[in-house]
């Protein structure tokens, strides 16, 4: 029998009442989907010719590719163009599973797809998506995960752009357990654009790792990797970023930028950004500013009368600001202000 | 609304005492200008007032009311009636003006209460029309990019907006251009019911030409030295501050003395000592 939306947790049932498309996925299978025309689905790994483009040297990429309990692909017909985002709801409570979605986006397609991880027990969810970006297709891929205090996880995207595609990849880790994410991205094509934006809130004793890894291996590639993120009472949260951009590959960017506040005197976070270029003709740059919140900023909220817990909330808010563009609906935008809320106020 | 009384007031910041024993009282709908040479310890008693981190209260009191505002924190003290225009407001990127002034607005009700949404667009709209401010104002980030003008008349905007009993503005008039000026001054005198009261800084007579004070006092060496009315700002507007340093004794006038100009003197003597030697 399958599962509605409807009977799914609570908290994540009107996240998927408001979706227009959906793809609904617990307890290691495929509970419902509404998905429009002109995208089909199938319950099986990728097809060998594309898989070929997703060779990893990650052990833990490779294992997940070969080992996982549900495996599905999506494919979006080519020059399609949805109204709406896909969501896709995957709730990881009450197994230790893996998960691993191919989306196969064809040339000229033009589509959102919106992921929530979820779980809340004390398991463990290994979730692996590959995207292939046909030639002029644009992607907006968000990823939001919140997942349980208890509960371990890897979060693995590999992203393959090819030529003139647009690709924007923006992730948000908003939950208690222990996680590590991984975005690693390859430009193949000629003038292929990507960004990898990603928010991490750590709080507890939280440990938070997030990898991003954006290769140029076409010219005139453009890649962006942007971190924000908040540590506090005793979290770990670091950022390794890495933009690469190969011999030959001229006239390409790569730019990065990590920002970080650390809250409380025992949270730590870390940023190694790492630009590795073999080409002359190229233009790249990288910075990391990580500190505790202003004390004159503070202060002069406090001076209009904000508690400090309010003056420090609206503060977080808006060094966070980059969380609003993952907020395509009123009930998206409350949930992500409340989980918000959880980890930081206090 | 509220009597603010400061006695024997002295405070430190990093082991160096700034404020030596101010004493000042404001009673309800006063309005009093305090002035002085620069360093004298005037905006460090405005951040005394407000609760600043920073400073340390070594001796002294302050009420308001009659209730101890020493004991409260920055934000209690808020709630509780004060504000300070300050003389360099701070830049806060990522957090909207509207934001901001609707959370204070909050802070002041009943928990779980709000402001409604419809009466804070009316007062906010008005506000930025009185202050002659851009109308974008509600959404752009807080004092981010503002110009020093602009700085200055979101001070007054937030103390439209916010109502308090003891308004202090650390030298409102800097950074003004004479338009922006003379409707900074108007939106004071608006807000002067006769129960309001305000502590103005200023260097100059011309705010006060704008703005009516009731008195005004001079700072030197972190205390008010000298008190009157009005006439005290023209003669120092004419005469500057020798007169008064001169009547109460005091050479140099700042809270930190600085032998600089002393030392300069000595090196200057036996540069032209060994010059008139070598002659
Ligand atoms: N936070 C601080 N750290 C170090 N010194 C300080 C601090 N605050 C004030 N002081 C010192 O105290 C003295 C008085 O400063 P204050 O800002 O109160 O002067 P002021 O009268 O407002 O001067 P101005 O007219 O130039 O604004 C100065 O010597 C200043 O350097
Ligand atoms: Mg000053």
């Amino acid at each position: 029998m399958q599962v509605s939306p409807n009977n799914a947790p609570e908290l994540i049932a009107p996240l998927l009442n408001e979706a227009t498309y959906m793809l609904y996925i617990s307890q290691g299978k495929i509970q419902s989907n509404t998905l429009p025309e002109g995208i089909t689905i199938t319950e099986s790994t990728p097809k060998d010719a594309l898989h070929a483009n997703f060779v990893s040297d990650d052990p833990l990429v490779s294992h997940n590719q070969s080992n996982h309990d549900t495996a599905i692909t999506l494919e979006v017909k080519e020059g399609i163009t949805l109204d709406a985002p896909i969501m896709i709801m995957i709730d990881g409570s009450n197994y230790d599973y893996t998960v691993n979605i191919t989306y196969d986006i064809h040339p000229r397609a033009c589509i959102d797809i919106h992921e929530y991880l979820y779980s809340t027990s004390d398991h463990t969810l290994n979730y692996l998506s590959q995207t292939h970006v046909g030639e002029q297709a644009q992607v907006k891929l968000i990823g939001i995960a919140n997942l349980d205090l208890m509960s371990t996880s890897s979060v693995q995207r590999l992203v393959r752009s090819q030529a003139s595609s647009h690709t924007e990849v923006r992730t948000a880790q908003l939950g208690n357990g222990r996680t590590k994410q991984d975005v690693d991205m390859d430009l193949l094509g000629e003038h292929a654009y990507g960004e990898v934006r990603t928010v991490a809130v750590a709080s507890g004793n939280q440990e938070v790792l997030i990898n991003t890894h954006l290769e140029h291996k076409a010219k005139q590639t453009e890649g962006y990797i942007e971190h924000y993120g908040v540590a506090a009472d005793e979290s770990y949260l670091g950022f390794e970023g890495t933009g690469k951009i190969h011999k030959g590959m001229s006239q390409s960017n790569a730019h990065q930028s990590n920002n970080g506040v650390v809250l409380g005197e025992y949270a730590r976070l870390d940023a190694n950004p790492l630009l590795l270029i073999d080409e002359y003709d190229v233009e790249a740059s990288h910075g990391a500013a990580i500190g505790r919140i202003d004390e004159e900023q503070l202060y002069y909220l406090m001076s209009r009368g904000l508690s400090e817990s309010d003056a420090q909330r609206l503060i977080i808010n808006g060094f966070l600001a980059p969380l609003k563009s993952m907020m395509e609906n009123d009930v998206m935008r409350d949930h992500i202000q409340s989980l918000l809320a959880n980890k930081t106020g206090r | 609304m509220a009597t603010l009384e400061i006695k024997n007031l002295h405070a430190k910041v990093d082991d160096q005492e700034i404020l030596k024993g101010v004493n000042l009282t404001i009673e309800e709908g006063q309005t009093h200008a305090i002035m002085g040479p620069n360093g004298t310890g005037k905006s460090t008693l405005a951040s005394v007032i407000m609760g600043h981190p920073r400073y340390d209260v070594t001796e002294g009191t302050i009420t308001l009311d009659g209730v101890n505002v020493l004991d409260m924190s920055t934000d209690e003290r808020a709630r509780a009636g004060l504000f300070l225009a300050m003389q360099a407001p701070q830049e806060v990127p990522g957090v909207t003006n509207s934001d901001f002034i609707k959370t204070a607005m909050n802070a002041r009700l009943d928990e779980g209460e709000n402001v409604s949404l419809f009466k804070f667009i009316k007062k906010f709209d008005q506000a930025v029309e009185k202050l002659k401010m851009r109308e974008d104002l509600p959404h752009r980030f807080l004092n981010d990019g503002f110009s020093g003008g602009e700085k200055k008349r979101n001070e007054i905007l937030q103390m439209r907006m916010l109502e308090p009993a003891i308004a202090i503005l650390d030298e409102i008039d800097s950074g003004l251009d004479i338009d922006a000026l003379k409707t900074v001054g108007q939106n004071v005198t608006e807000m002067q019911d006769g129960k309001r009261s305000f502590m103005m800084i200023t260097h100059y007579q011309r705010l006060l030409d704008y703005i009516k004070a009731d008195y005004v006092h001079v700072m030197m060496q972190g205390r008010i030295v000298k008190s009157g009315t009005v006439d005290l700002v023209r003669s120092i507007d004419e005469n500057g501050y020798d007169w008064i340093k001169e009547e109460v004794g005091i050479q140099d006038e700042r809270v930190v003395p600085q032998n600089d100009d002393a030392d300069e003197q000595t090196v200057l003597g036996s540069c032209a000592t060994r010059e008139a030697m070598e002659k």
